[in-house]
């Protein structure tokens, strides 16, 4: 085989190469007229019920580690958006680069601030399992270290009951209560999960009830069993147990998990691969912030419900108890969040280096809280936190969508934090203010390093500052979050109208409001441009920021405005960030 | 015109990939517009210039995705029927006390390993081992040890037969030539028992008496000469190769094991000294004293980083003007002395072996790999105390991987070099 030793051969490959980048660029390039995307269409259309899917815990382990890493690796596309700084943004953004509503996400918090009674009150219906009369045993797991129930209460509402490791009061339930807050207030669906205080003697065996054992074997479940099970859990002194309780999610189906790639083949409104939606990729920045490494597809739930008369799916997070300190059967192991569970990547570079690196976390001290368990800030990069196994969405999460998810961290305020820890229900108020207070650091460095790697303006608006004179405001993020101060802060602008230049590089100070041309000005601009054949033309204002920290002009956000020449008014049609 | 015609037929298929690629997706697009006129299409993840750049990753890649879908079935199954757990489950009773894992060593080939624990007292133990390898290679080991006899006092008993049929022999001496080697069977059946009494500071001495047989045969790795193809004349210079040897041993051996964890130790000491008296049961023709000293030092430098510094001698003496069995002089080559030689590649009555080999985590999990370096040295001689020199000493050196957890080292995959190659080595326990 001397093919590739044929040189023809390789000069038509490599024009073929050559030539595909040419045309994506020039794709890229061709005009600089914004064209926002098509709006999505709702996904929460009536569909036939999907069946249920089994999610294999091995297989999509093995598919995610091995095979889409090998795919990945040996994508040329991939590589060449990479090395050209094209990397492929989401499919389901809108003009502003934000995501609308849908089955997956509400917008809520970073859109608008929730109250404190809202954070506190989460996704709850209710106030969780009725503790003053018997639940039923539906059924038990006594696999791994952390046993569970399923059990239903007098009202007739079922639970997944989970307990914390033993040793680790409050660790798991603490943690998994406190992320189902805020992961609520993100936007994300999320199961409503309360912290119980129950007595044994209130449980009663159902009928036929299934119980698997460690050994994996099923058979009927005695009370020997819950004896068993109850060895393995933490008291409190009046004998009374803590515990989480995980309210079913109400739909007509449970349909399985959904994976972080590809699409549901039997839910036409799931059209977007997944691992192309903003919401799942950024997800990324909110996972990192509260250590919620265990992203496998087991710990996500696909519902078929009916809203409003229509029946579609619905896409849950579930299962937080391995969130802040806590890996739902220990605290964190130290390496979680920098590396994978299995690395080859770290291997080797622990190979070639002949162990001569220390890894940050291997220079951690012990934990201070065995409540709060391994959580810490100080080596913390937001940047390259891993999952416990590749996660497709987020390896393809881009800076702007890390900076779309960074926004939704910083919509946190100190007290919303406050509220949200105070869910944890800690015994010791200094374990729960450290809690908060690592917090507060994680999501300060996290809107460091992605308010850096993206221009942090937004929330542009239009609106008239006297008769005739239009301005552009804007809101600095990292200025609004206090991570640096305005008056080490300047902007400049440049402005096109019909692209041409008409504005060139104004510094504007620290001011947030761009003028605009107004009407007399803009006949004198279109007079000169000759363009006044059209009625409508775009206005382009692209906007860089300079802080004191950082002497550097920082990358451009450019605004669309559309300038309707009968009425000389401009309104927004978009906004593009620079990668 | 063969190259033009190549040239034809890829600049063909790479039209075809590109409209197939382009064409398919059409094709998808239009069933689904007609299946589901109101849903719109589902969104291609990649754009046709992408899939046809990405054609090699799938090409290559394609293996990997089949096995994947082959084994989901095994995997559904493995998951479904909780066959991890079963098997451990089969394996081992709810206590631990008893159960069986798999064994395998280069030297005795794969088996398993039975054991019982707390017997006939808490703490003792039986073992029992059964290994096969290539060429037929068999072990078998009956092993009852911490048997209590009382307060501080132990006692072990065991019984072994091996059948070792490729053995390889290079000649005896420290110079011996990789091209001379031959190979032979070793059978040996023994018996020991064993008196034991723990010491303070993490030490333990025993003593034992055991009875081996020994019968040399041609050797069953046919690519090889057998040992026993030589010349009588020159079969009469390598002791023990035409006899059936019985052996009648009483040894002494003290141990110190003061590591202070087993998967991987990072602290401590691992010492063994041991001196014995070998004489052939109803003939005077073999009989020799054996003192072997073993000591290995274990220093953590950082961050679980290990540096072993391990040092080995054996002195072999006959007395009474016999002859030592050759098959129980002092050997240098693999796993265990030298890495990169092969299993007995030198041998002679005493020997002197040195090994430096630092360990440090590639992957700290709660089953960890550490990945070792190691430089091994050592020579063998006539009479190590008066013919001592540092000259012509061998070198290997090498590295590889140890899986472990905290009961212990479980794996390891090594490979060490030599002047004589390379050679990997596969141990599990």
């Amino acid at each position: 085989m001397k093919f590739f030793q044929f040189k023809y051969l390789k000069i038509i490959l490599y024009l073929l190469v050559i030539s595909f980048i040419l045309l994506s660029f020039l794709k890229c390039s061709s005009s600089s007229k914004f064209v926002a995307p098509n709006p999505l269409p709702d996904d929460n259309r009536s569909i036939p019920q999907p069946k249920y899917k089994k999610i294999n815990y091995l297989k999509d382990f093995f598919n995610k580690q091995i095979t889409i890493q090998i795919i990945q690796s040996l994508d040329f596309s991939r590589q060449l958006r990479h090395l050209f700084g094209k990397p492929k943004q989401a499919f389901n953004t809108d003009a502003f680069d934000e995501v609308p509503n849908s089955s997956w996400f509400t917008n809520r918090n970073a859109y608008r601030q929730m109250s404190l009674k809202e954070i506190a009150k989460g996704p709850d219906t209710g106030q969780g399992p009725d503790t003053t009369n018997f639940w039923t045993i539906k059924s038990a797991k006594s696999e791994g270290v952390t046993p569970g129930f399923q059990i239903k209460d007098s009202r007739g509402d079922n639970y997944m009951i989970k307990f914390d490791p033993k040793g680790y009061s409050e660790l798991a339930t603490g943690a998994e209560a406190i992320a189902t807050k805020l992961f609520y207030a993100m936007g994300y669906n999320v199961p409503e999960n309360y912290i119980t205080y129950f007595h044994p003697k209130i449980l009663k065996l159902g009928d036929d009830v299934e119980f698997t054992d460690e050994k994996g074997n099923k058979r009927l479940m005695t009370n020997a069993d819950i004896g068993e099970i109850f060895k393995k859990v933490e008291r409190l002194p009046d004998g009374r147990i803590r515990a989480l309780a995980s309210k079913f999610v109400e739909s007509d189906a449970i349909i399985g998990g959904f994976k972080y790639n590809s699409t549901r083949k039997d839910d036409p409104n799931d059209f977007v691969p997944h691992q192309h939606r903003r919401e799942l990729r950024a997800l990324y920045v909110p996972c990192s912030w509260l250590k919620h490494f265990d992203t496998k597809a087991g710990n996500n739930l696909d519902v078929y419900v009916t809203e409003n008369g229509r029946s579609f799916v619905k896409h849950y997070l579930i299962d937080f108890g391995s969130t802040l300190g806590s890996a739902a059967h220990s605290p964190q192991p130290d390496y979680k969040g920098h590396e994978n569970d299995f690395d080859p990547h770290v291997m080797f570079q622990n190979i070639i280096t002949a162990g001569l690196y220390v890894r940050s976390w291997e220079k951690l001290e012990p934990f201070k809280y065995s409540s709060v368990g391994r959580f810490d800030s100080h080596d913390f990069n937001p940047g390259k936190t891993k999952p416990n196994h590749p996660n497709p969405a987020f390896e393809n999460c881009t800076n702007r969508d890390g900076y779309w998810g960074a926004k939704i961290v910083m919509s946190f305020t100190d007290k919303q934090l406050q509220t949200a820890v105070a869910q944890g229900q800690y015994s010791d108020p200094n374990a729960a203010s450290y809690l908060l207070q690592i917090l507060k650091e994680r999501r300060d460095i996290i809107g460091r390093y992605w308010f850096n790697k993206i221009n942090p303006l937004d929330r542009f608006q239009i609106s008239e500052n006297s008769p005739g004179q239009q301005i552009l405001s804007f809101i600095d993020l990292a200025v609004e979050s206090q991570l640096e101060s305005k008056e080490s802060t300047q902007y400049c602008f440049d402005l096109r109208i019909g692209g041409v230049l008409v504005v060139d590089f104004q510094d504007i100070g620290n001011n947030t409001r761009i003028p605009i041309p107004n009407t007399q000005e803009q006949q004198n601009f279109l007079r000169k441009i000759t363009l006044n054949n059209s009625n409508d033309l775009q206005c382009e204002i692209r906007i860089k920021t300079k802080r004191n920290s950082n002497k550097k002009w920082s990358k451009w956000v450019k605004v669309y405005l559309h300038l309707d020449k009968s009425s000389g008014k401009y309104s927004l049609l978009g906004i593009l960030r620079q990668e | 015109m063969e190259r033009f015609s190549k040239l034809l037929f890829f600049v063909c298929l790479i039209i075809m990939l590109s409209i197939m690629l382009t064409i398919f997706p059409v094709i998808a697009q239009e069933k689904e517009d007609c299946d589901d006129a109101e849903f719109p299409p589902k969104m291609k993840s990649k754009e046709t210039w992408e899939q046809i750049l990405n054609v090699p990753g799938i090409v290559l890649a394609f293996p990997f995705w089949l096995l994947e879908q082959s084994i989901s079935p095994a995997l559904d199954l493995i998951l479904e029927k909780k066959l991890v757990a079963k098997v451990k489950d089969f394996l081992r009773t709810d206590d631990g006390l008893r159960g069986v894992y798999p064994t395998y060593k280069s030297q005795i080939g794969g088996g398993a390993k039975f054991f019982q624990k707390d017997l006939l007292n808490q703490g003792s133990k039986l073992d029992l081992i059964a290994t096969i390898g290539l060429r037929w290679r068999q072990y078998y080991q009956i092993h009852l040890k911490r048997v209590k006899l009382s307060q501080n006092l132990t006692s072990a008993f065991s019984v072994d037969y091996s059948n070792f049929t490729d053995e390889p022999f290079f000649e005896i001496g420290n110079n011996t030539a990789v091209d001379d080697k031959s190979n032979y069977a070793h059978k040996q059946a023994a018996a020991e028992i064993t008196i034991g009494v723990d010491l303070p500071i993490k030490s333990y001495l025993t003593t034992n008496v055991g009875i081996d047989y020994n019968r040399i045969r041609d050797g069953r790795n046919k690519t090889l000469p057998s040992i026993k193809d030589r010349p009588s004349l020159e079969m009469e210079l390598i002791p023990g190769l035409t006899d059936d040897v019985r052996i009648f041993r009483l040894q002494a051996m003290l141990e110190h094991d003061s590591r202070n964890r087993l998967g991987n130790p990072s602290a401590g000491w691992l010492a063994t000294i041991k001196g014995g008296y070998f004489s052939e049961l109803g003939e005077n023709k073999f009989g020799f004293w054996q003192a072997y000293m073993d000591i290995t030092r274990y220093f953590h430098l950082f961050r679980n980083r290990t540096f072993l510094i391990r040092g080995a001698a054996q002195i072999t003496e006959a007395f009474d003007n016999r002859q030592i069995p050759f098959y129980y002089m002092s050997e240098l080559g693999e796993h265990e002395s030298i890495r990169g030689y092969s299993r007995g590649r030198f041998r002679d009555e005493d020997m002197v072996l040195g090994s430096l080999e630092y360990r440090y985590p590639i992957l700290n999990r709660s089953t960890s790999v550490d990945f070792s370096l190691f430089v091994d040295t050592g020579k063998v001689y006539k009479d190590l105390v008066n013919e001592f020199d540092t000259s012509d000493y061998h070198f290997g050196y090498g590295g590889g991987f140890r899986f472990y957890n905290p009961e212990g080292t479980f794996l390891q995959l090594l490979v060490g070099f030599s002047e004589d190659g390379y050679r990997f080595y596969f141990v599990l326990n």
